[in-house]
Formats: structure tokens, C-alpha cells, sequence
């Protein structure tokens, strides 16, 4: 299970993870793409499909007992779309146990590979899916303000992944405080040897979540050779300050045929495969083969 | 909701300047991290105290503000660099060279992470890691004062870490907070840049480590389940929905090969960040070989002339003058085997030396001296070994060295043949 995400809106989650899913599938692996921008739904948009008659609306309704159960089949062979809830304005603030719920169902889906196509923002629902991917795939842009929400958006993460688990009253005032406050704690490593110093077990284990912590990257949107320097750069600056291991997976060049394709409501892996934009896609999907492979070796 | 601080855009660094003046001076005598400034930097009115007095039970007393400004001080070259203690020179040359552009005032990836002092801090600390590491003496040098202090963490102002060191009671560090483990797996959590750099196979990306708790069948590989819808009614919808004209043009599979091929054509293009890997940093001058380095070995000249295979034109090789003379190392001298192994000893390395640096085995390493070309792999890889071996000394011009060598090489065989 992959998931989308990275803290700002518009920086290509719901391109990228359609584009990658058809890719993927092309590779002969079955693929759910699934659109868990709640209330902000349009995956089915990008694969140039109208809004199925069932939708994870139905699953949060409990009219499907399982995700699976709403899945529609795409124009892709091989690739299915788990469509995203658009006018229920009340699915986005759903409770807890729903979440859990639905991180479940997610991971009972029986694919090859799963992509989570997350919404912006920090808000819970957000952060605990990426958690809960078995390798959260941060997208940003080759701008400072991008950047920044998505440092933002790892720590997040991060500490809630970390605040779900925690019993101790005392380490979950650490890690609130860590997540509301800018300052004094500025990343993961801090906030460790915090814990070290009231619970040096606990502080251990903080280190081992923090180094299986999967994260990747893709920057898209890059223009220049310098842009497409800055993926080692924020990976390296995330790894020496925060700890996290980010593996870049590769860089998407800024290119209006992909705006074109949107417009055309054409997934530009289905059709302009000549472009620049394809040839970038088609690399960074072959990376998430190579972990679509790492992780099956694994279990 | 209560995370949507993306809104929020107070300037990242607007506290921490305030806070790392007086770390600065933490490297030199020995002072509490409990610094008052620290004590007194925690609960700071801007900082929304919301989550603080509503939880049932109080944190703990009020820990010391990090500044980075102590973490980077704590760290070693090699965390500095992000590579790993066996590093290869060449990734020595291309880590450096990311930390540069990383920590360049313009760099986009750490203005939120760094303030501008810590920013110019560690770009100093990237140079002088740099310096250090790329330099075989200096780096063994180096490495031995980290084995002494254990752990491999370096004491603040790692610059300084040779002698005189006020390591015990000195400032505990960010570092110091941090549990041991966590020094290593510093380390070990730099392994996909490492191998990024080095362009080997990723390492297997490890499944988080334990399955979680509500999820405790996992489904089967799906290799082996046959490719089936995976529930009827959610088909069936779908086949409806799917526009005509988008059914009329997946992807050929030769396409995909088509665009792999391209992007792996792309990924080979001088686009990217890390440029050819012959190419000498050109940021920092390249000392020649100080061939009277007072701690160098002493010259076992005559040791090696016996065993020289192509002796017809030992005279010719700068091995026969006196050691003095040696400093006229350049276009005309002839590299011979004996000769670099007599530079490498004057070095005050031996095989296992170069070989870790380089990466080149012993045993080439030593056929290489010993001119046993029988032995060498093929000419071009040997090209490239010499031009490692000759950076990894410093000789000035590592190509022409090649050339030399090799020219001598072929004029053998062609003896010989
Ligand atoms: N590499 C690119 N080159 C040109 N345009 C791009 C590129 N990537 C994305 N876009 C444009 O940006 C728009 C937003 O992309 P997308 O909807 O995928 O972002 P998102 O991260 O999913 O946004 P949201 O957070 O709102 O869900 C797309 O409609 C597309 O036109
Ligand atoms: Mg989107």
C-alpha cells in the first residue's frame, strides 16, 4: 500500500497516482487506485471516467461491508478505482473507529499493489493514511513554500503514527506538544531524545519506528537542472536533521500536455506516451515496481 | 483540522536565531546544556500553549532547546558528508558536492529547516569534512580519533578532535541526548543516498517492522491469485462507466519499454545533479603530493626494483633519482609500477589503505605495482584504477598518470608478444 500525500494542494497526488496505477497495471500488476481525498474527490477524472455508481461513500455508509465491494473496474486492464466521496459533506470529519475501519479494509484489499490518492492539508484522515502505507510517497514541488508543508506534513505524520500507538499519558503531552507547537521541538530526532530522558526503552523503540519509517519522494513540476537537484537535497536534509530515510524516486519535468491531458480528461499514461511527462511517469512507476517487488520479497 | 497550520506562515527560523547565539560558543568550554538561555527559551510566548495544560498528566520537566548549531557540531565528517565510513573517494567527491549545493544559502531544501547561521555553520563543517576525508592521511588520521572516542560521534568542534580534547565533561550535545543506537543507525538510515551515489541495487526496502495489530492475515502474495475481478458488482458498475474513447487507447507495452528506455536515457544525462565522477572538485585545490611529509614512511627505494618485470626501462623511471628529485613529478616522468608503489609507501599507506579508498582490490592493486599484467583485468578498467589510485595519492594529473602507465604496459606486451 502506497500513499499519496504531502501536505499542499495541487502539486500533482491525484495525476501521480492515477498515472502511476496505469502504469503499474500496464506492468501486468493488479492495481487499486483508490481516492481517499475526502470530499475532495476527482481521481475518477483523472482516469477520464464519470463518478461510478459506488463509491467509498458507500463503504463509509456501510452499504459495502468491504472496500473492495466498491471498487469499478477502469479502461486499464488490470487496474480498478476505488472512487472518492464528492458530495457528502459529512464523511470528512469521520470519526475514529470509521478511519480504523477503513485502514483496515484497505489493507485486506487483495492487489498486488494499492495507491492511496490523499487529500491536502494536515488533517488527521490525511496524516494517518499516510502513516499507515507501507511506504508514504511525498509529492512536492520544487518551490520553498512546498517544501516546507511537506517537511510539515512528514513530522506530522510521524508523531501521529507514534501518538496512535502511545498508552503513556505523559509521552502523548510530548507528542501533542511536539505536533502544536513549532517550537522548541523541530523534528523527530529532538523529540527522541526527550523521550530518552524520561524513558529510554520507549525512546529506543521511537527509533526503530522512526528508521522503518518508509518514505519517498517524487518533485514535480521541475523546470531546470537545478530543480531536479533538489530531491537529493531534501532527502539528504531530511535524513542529517529529522532522521527519516527518503528514497527519491524520481523527478516529473513541468509539462503542459500533462495539464493538457487533465483538460482532455485522458490519463496521459493511456495516450501521450511520447511526452515528457509520460517518460518521467514511467520512470518513478517503475521505481514503485521495484518496491511493489522489495515488498512482496519481504513477507 | 486543528493540523491545518499550513496557513500559519510565521517565518520557520524567527526563533531559533535568538536561541543559537549562545550555543555558539558551547563548543569551547565546557557549559551545561541546561544553559540558562535554553531554560528560559522554552515556554516562549508565541508558541500557542494549547496542548499543554489540558493533558491530564504534565510532561516532563522542561527539556533543552536544540539548536542545530550543537547537533552539527556533534556530528562526524561522515554524518556531515551523509556517507558511509567506508566510503569510496569518488562518493566522498559527489556527496560533497550535494552538501554543497544542500547548504547553499539558496537552497530551497533546508531554508526551513536551518536558520541562515546554522545553514553557513554547516557548509563550513561540509568543507572541512571534505578536506579531511578526501585526503587518505588525514582521513586515516581522522578515523583513529573517532575509534579512540568510541562511538564514532566526535566531540563538538570535531575540527579539533586530534588532541587535547575535552571530551570527558565537556558539553553534552544533541547528540549526547540521543541514545547510542541512534548515532548508528544515523548510519545505517543513510543507505539510499549511499547507494544513490554509489549506483548499485537498492537495498530492499524493509516492510515496516511488525504487521499491525487489526490486520493480522495478510493477503496472500497476489502473484499467485489469478487475476480476477474482485467482487461482481462493483464490476459491472464500472463496465458502464467507462468512457469509449479512453477504452480505445491503453498503453501498447512496447510504449512502456519505449519510455523506460528514454527515461533510463535520461536518468545517464549530464542533468543530473551529481556530474561525472572524473571530474576533480574543482572548489578546493588539489594539493600535489607532499613527497617530504616528515611522517611519511621511510623510502624502501631499492626493495622494489628487483622485482620490476619490464626492467629495460627502469632508468628511465623516475624511481632511479634521489628522493628530492621526485617533487619533478609531471608530464615527462614515465609511472611505473614501482613508482607508485614507492609514492603510495612515501604516503604512509599500504594496499589495504588505497584499497578501501578506492575500492580496487588488493590483489589488482598489487599486480598493478608489481606490473604483473597478466594478472590486470582489461586496459580500460586498469585505466580507471590508476586514475583512482593516483587521486587517492594526489599526483597531479591522475589521466596522464594512466597514460603513462599504460603506454609502458603495451610497449611490454608488445615486447614480449
Ligand atoms: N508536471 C506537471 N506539469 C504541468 N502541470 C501539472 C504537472 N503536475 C500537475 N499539473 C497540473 O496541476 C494540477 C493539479 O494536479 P493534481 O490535481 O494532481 O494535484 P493534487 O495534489 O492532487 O491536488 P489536490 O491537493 O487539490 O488534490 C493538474 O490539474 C495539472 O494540470
Ligand atoms: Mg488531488
Amino acid at each position: 500500500m502506497f500513499a499519496f500525500g504531502g501536505g499542499k494542494g495541487g502539486v500533482g497526488k491525484s495525476f501521480l497516482s492515477s498515472n502511476v496505477g496505469i502504469y503499474l497495471a500496464r506492468r501486468g500488476l493488479r492495481v487499486a487506485v483508490i481516492d481517499a481525498d475526502l470530499g475532495g474527490a476527482n481521481l475518477h477524472t483523472f482516469m477520464g471516467m464519470e463518478l461510478p455508481r459506488t463509491t467509498l461513500a458507500d463503504f463509509i455508509a456501510h452499504k459495502a461491508q468491504n472496500i473492495g465491494d466498491i471498487l469499478v473496474r477502469t479502461p486499464v486492464e488490470n487496474l480498478w478505482l476505488g472512487a472518492g466521496v464528492v458530495k457528502d459533506l459529512a464523511a470528512p470529519n469521520f470519526k475514529h473507529s470509521q478511519k480504523q475501519r477503513m485502514i483496515r479494509s484497505f489493507r485486506h484489499l487483495d492487489f498486488d499493489a494499492v495507491l492511496l490518492d490523499l487529500g491536502a492539508g494536515t488533517s488527521y484522515n490525511v496524516l494517518d493514511f499516510f502513516a499507515a502505507a507501507d511506504c508514504g510517497i511525498l509529492v512536492t514541488l520544487p518551490e520553498p513554500t512546498a517544501v516546507e508543508n511537506c517537511y510539515r506534513f512528514l513530522k506530522s505524520s510521524f508523531f501521529r503514527h507514534l501518538r496512535n500507538e502511545e498508552k503513556d499519558g505523559r509521552v502523548k503531552g510530548m507528542l501533542d506538544f511536539a505536533m502544536t507547537g513549532e517550537e522548541p521541538m523541530r523534528g523527530p530526532l529532538e523529540f527522541i531524545g526527550q523521550v530518552a530522558a524520561i524513558d529510554r526503552a520507549k525512546a529506543r523503540q521511537f527509533a526503530d519506528e522512526l528508521e522503518y519509517f518508509r518514505v519517498a519522494l517524487i518533485v514535480n513540476q521541475v523546470r531546470s537542472a537545478e530543480d531536479r537537484a533538489i530531491a537529493p537535497a531534501i532527502s539528504g536534509a531530511l535524513k542529517r536533521f529529522y532522521g527519516f530515510n527518503v528514497r527519491p524516486l524520481g523527478d516529473i519535468a513541468y509539462d503542459d500536455s500533462i495539464w493538457l491531458s487533465v483538460r482532455q480528461r485522458q490519463p496521459i499514461m493511456a495516450g501521450r506516451v511520447e511526452t515528457i511527462a509520460a517518460r518521467d511517469t514511467a520512470a518513478v512507476g517503475k521505481a514503485i515496481y521495484g518496491m511493489v517487488h522489495e515488498f512482496r520479497a519481504m513477507r | 483540522m486543528a493540523g491545518e497550520s499550513d496557513d500559519k506562515t510565521a517565518p520557520p527560523d524567527a526563533t531559533p536565531p535568538a536561541g543559537s547565539e549562545p550555543a555558539d560558543t558551547a563548543a569551547e568550554p565546557p557549559q551545561p546544556v541546561t544553559a540558562p538561555a535554553a531554560e528560559t527559551a522554552v515556554p516562549p510566548p508565541e508558541v500557542p500553549p494549547a496542548a499543554l495544560p489540558e493533558e491530564p498528566e504534565p510532561p516532563p520537566p522542561p527539556p533543552p532547546t536544540p539548536t542545530y548549531l550543537e547537533r552539527i557540531r556533534a556530528m562526524t565528517y561522515y554524518e556531515i558528508l551523509d556517507i558511509r565510513r567506508d566510503a569510496s573517494f569518488d562518493t566522498i567527491n559527489q556527496a560533497y558536492k550535494t552538501a554543497m549545493q544542500m547548504f547553499s544559502p539558496q537552497s530551497i531544501a533546508i531554508y526551513s529547516i536551518l536558520s541562515s547561521d546554522e545553514a553557513a555553520t554547516m557548509a563550513s563543517q561540509v568543507e572541512t569534512a571534505f578536506r579531511v576525508l578526501r585526503d587518505p592521511i588525514e582521513r586515516r588520521k581522522y578515523d583513529k580519533d573517532l575509534e579512540r572516542s568510541g562511538l564514532g560521534a566526535a566531540e563538538p568542534g570535531p575540527r579539533h578532535a586530534t588532541e587535547g580534547d575535552s571530551r570527558g565533561g565537556g558539553t553534552p550535545t544533541t547528540a549526547d541526548l540521543l541514545l547510542p543506537e541512534q548515532k548508528s543507525f544515523a548510519f545505517a538510515a543513510s543507505a539510499f543516498i549511499i547507494e544513490a551515489l554509489d549506483s548499485k541495487p537498492p537495498r530492499p526496502v524493509e516492510v515496516r517492522a511488525e504487521a499491525p495489530p487489526d490486520a493480522p492475515e495478510q493477503p496472500p502474495p497476489a502473484a499467485a491469485a489469478p487475476a480476477e475481478p474482485p467482487r461482481e458488482a462493483g464490476a459491472q458498475a464500472a463496465q458502464q462507466t467507462v468512457p469509449a474513447e479512453v477504452r480505445a487507447t491503453p498503453v501498447p507495452a512496447d510504449d512502456i519499454e519505449e519510455i523506460e528506455q528514454r527515461a533510463r536515457q535520461e536518468a545517464a544525462s549530464p542533468v543530473r545533479p551529481i556530474s561525472d565522477t572524473d571530474s576533480v572538485p574543482t572548489l578546493l585545490p588539489a594539493p600535489a603530493v607532499d613527497l617530504n611529509a616528515p611522517d611519511a614512511s621511510p623510502p624502501p627505494a631499492a626493495q622494489s626494483s628487483d622485482e620490476m618485470r619490464g626492467s629495460a626501462e627502469a632508468p628511465d623511471a623516475a624511481l632511479a633519482p634521489p628522493e628530492g628529485d621526485e617533487s619533478k613529478l609531471g608530464p615527462g616522468t614515465t609511472y611505473t609500477g614501482p613508482l607508485l608503489k614507492k609514492l603510495r609507501e612515501r604516503a604512509g599507506l599500504d594496499l589495504h589503505d588505497i584499497a578501501a579508498i578506492t575500492r580496487i582490490t588488493n590483489t589488482n592493486l598489487a599486480n598493478i605495482e608489481e606490473e604483473t599484467y597478466k594478472d590486470l583485468p582489461a586496459l580500460v578498467y586498469v585505466r580507471g584504477y590508476i586514475v583512482q589510485y593516483a587521486k587517492c595519492l594526489k599526483i597531479p594529473d591522475p589521466a596522464g598518470v594512466a597514460a603513462s602507465y599504460i603506454e609502458r604496459w603495451k610497449n611490454a606486451v608488445g615486447e614480449i608478444e
